[in-house]
């Protein structure tokens, strides 16, 4: 009775587990605005499910788990529209731009090799980065820390400063030109296109740090952006290559969606900081179990094509 | 346990009075019960029960051969420190399942070639493309991944035998299809052994099939994919809108 059969991943799966996995992954998404692909995937392979499998009904319960967490920052006032619909264009240009040079990377060999390291490199870089500055920030008492940030944006602020079109961002409180959330929207999109992810967890750390963007509103943001994303790859990946186990990804939902409301709660009694060391240490635990799977003998040498 | 018991019982009582046995000198005979198997939602496995009779100085093997597949695999290398996907490789005709059920009476520990049963035997019929590979490194490392899925096993002491009169003598076993059984052709390939060198061999199909809601999501999955693309995100919004409005309700109280 706590079995149920997957129909596309042809697999039976304990309930309690897979519910269990998505209210994991859901939390996280309503704590930090990511989508959770990163580390739902991985969690997936391990309990049996194909890879492709996997990583294809994922996308589809974020769809639910975006959703909801998209309307619950909406409630709380926490989604800046404007700039996510600039990043949404600059992600779909981007993402078409990405699966190009996916197809000529794997013409020239070698591609996973090449996206499980620019996996890890982003990873260590966006984490490391993270974790030292909100570890700081924390350290740094209310008066000190606004004369450092007010020098260390000096070359970046008078560039984007420069820029033309400079319109208001009323939600997030900035002033910026359209082509800045458009060009780092492009740039996500192609990354998440070569290692097959929605993003968010590159997104974030973009908005926070190159745009400047609260990070309440960031988490609304970002989730708002997911969900378009993930829709879209959603109908791509049913109708190209049958992946999208539907069963897998309700029960998935279920549980993803609870958890993204109590996450989007929890996020409202953190404060700022404290969420960016979560957010960077989950991001460095990811970043240091792919590396490890790049070094240690593995433990086949053979792996199901479209596996890791 | 008790339940493998008591239809292991009910199935030797229902085959004497059958007058299986009259049978049981010169031939074997295979009984399958459930006569095929339905995966339906709520699919955790499931246990066929096998019978039939044989002559009394002899031996039955069981195999359970699941559907052949061309199966497609990456291999890891080493460059450098790092390991990487190296080549591509595809088996070609591998069933999904391979389970050799023995008797109990005697100790298996190693099958004799002449036997042609066991994972090892499957080799010959397998394709390896590129055919410039290792066949050998890759068949064993295939091997051991499917061992590990606990999808090519060697069971001791499953084939069960009751003696019985007039030179006959009933076998039973019970064999667990696992929770992650494909839909598909099976087949149940008996092996009678006299002296230990194998008198007759026969082959039983045995039908895996989708059943109920299972079937028709698969269904729609493969023959409707733009429609069950967007059903699936529908679904999806629906489900993330309804339990956003039950947490904002139950916030307002």
């Amino acid at each position: 009775m706590w079995h149920i059969y997957l129909p596309i991943a042809q697999h039976s799966v304990l309930l309690p587990v897979i519910i269990g996995l998505g209210f994991l992954v859901g939390l996280l998404s309503g704590l930090f605005g990511v989508g959770g692909g990163f580390l739902m995937t991985p969690l997936l392979i391990m309990i049996g499910i194909p890879p492709t499998v996997a990583a294809a009904s994922d996308s589809n319960q974020i769809v639910a788990a975006s959703a909801s967490g998209t309307y619950a920052h909406y409630r709380l006032g926490n989604v800046d529209f404007k700039m996510g619909i600039y990043l949404l264009i600059g992600g779909v240009l981007g993402g078409t731009g990405g699966v190009q040079i996916i197809k000529v990377l794997r013409q020239l060999g070698n591609a996973d090799f090449l996206i499980q390291i620019t996996y890890v490199v982003m990873l260590a870089v966006v984490g490391s980065y993270m974790f030292m500055e909100s570890l700081q920030s924390l350290r740094s008492s209310k008066s000190e820390d606004t004369t450092p940030a007010k020098q260390k944006q000096s070359i970046y602020a008078r560039l984007i400063g420069s820029l033309p079109w400079q319109t208001r961002f009323k939600r997030s409180g900035i002033v910026l030109s359209p082509v800045v959330p458009l060009v780092l929207g492009g740039f996500v999109g192609i990354l998440a296109a070569i290692m097959g992810v929605g993003g968010g967890f590159i997104m974030v750390p973009i908005m926070i740090y190159l745009l400047r963007m609260p990070m309440h509103v960031v988490v609304g943001t970002s989730l708002f952006q997911i969900l378009f994303t993930c829709i879209n790859v959603t109908i791509m990946q049913a109708y190209s290559n049958r992946t999208v186990d539907f069963v897998l990804a309700l029960l998935l939902l279920v549980g993803s969606t609870i958890g993204a409301q109590v996450g989007a709660k929890l996020s409202k009694r953190l404060k700022a900081d404290q969420l960016k060391i979560f957010l960077a240490s989950i991001v460095l635990i990811v970043m240091v179990k792919m590396l490890a799977g790049l070094l240690l003998h593995p433990h086949f040498l053979l792996s199901y094509y479209g596996g890791d | 346990m008790l339940n493998k018991k008591i239809t292991a019982i009910f199935i030797t009582v229902a085959f004497i009075l059958c007058g299986g046995i009259a049978l049981a000198a010169e031939s074997t005979t295979l009984k399958i019960i459930p006569a095929k198997l339905g995966i339906g939602t709520f699919f955790a496995g499931e246990d066929v029960a096998l019978s039939g009779s044989l002559p009394s100085d002899g031996d039955i093997i069981i195999e359970v051969i699941g559907p052949q597949e061309n199966a497609k695999f990456n291999i890891k290398g080493r460059v450098g420190p790092f390991w990487m996907n190296r080549a591509k490789v595809v088996l070609q005709n591998v069933p999904f399942l391979y389970v050799l059920l023995l008797p109990g009476e005697k100790k298996w520990e190693q099958l004799p070639p002449s036997l042609e049963l066991g994972v090892q035997h499957l080799k010959q019929d397998i394709g390896i493309i590129p055919e410039s590979l290792d066949r050998e490194k890759i068949f064993e490392q295939f091997i051991q991944l499917k061992r590990f899925e606990h999808l090519y096993l060697q069971k001791e002491n499953t084939i069960h035998y009751s003696r019985v009169s007039q030179g006959g003598k009933i076998f039973t076993a019970t064999f667990h299809f696992p929770s992650s059984t494909t839909p598909g052709e099976y087949r149940f390939a008996t092996t009678l052994l006299q002296a230990d060198r194998v008198v007759k061999r026969s082959v039983h199909p045995f039908q895996v099939e989708e059943v109920g809601v299972i079937k028709t999501i698969h269904e729609l999955a493969y023959h409707q994919e733009l429609i069950y693309g967007i059903l699936c995100v529908v679904i999806a919004l629906f489900v993330g809108a309804v339990i956003g409005l039950v947490f904002v309700r139950a916030a307002a109280h």
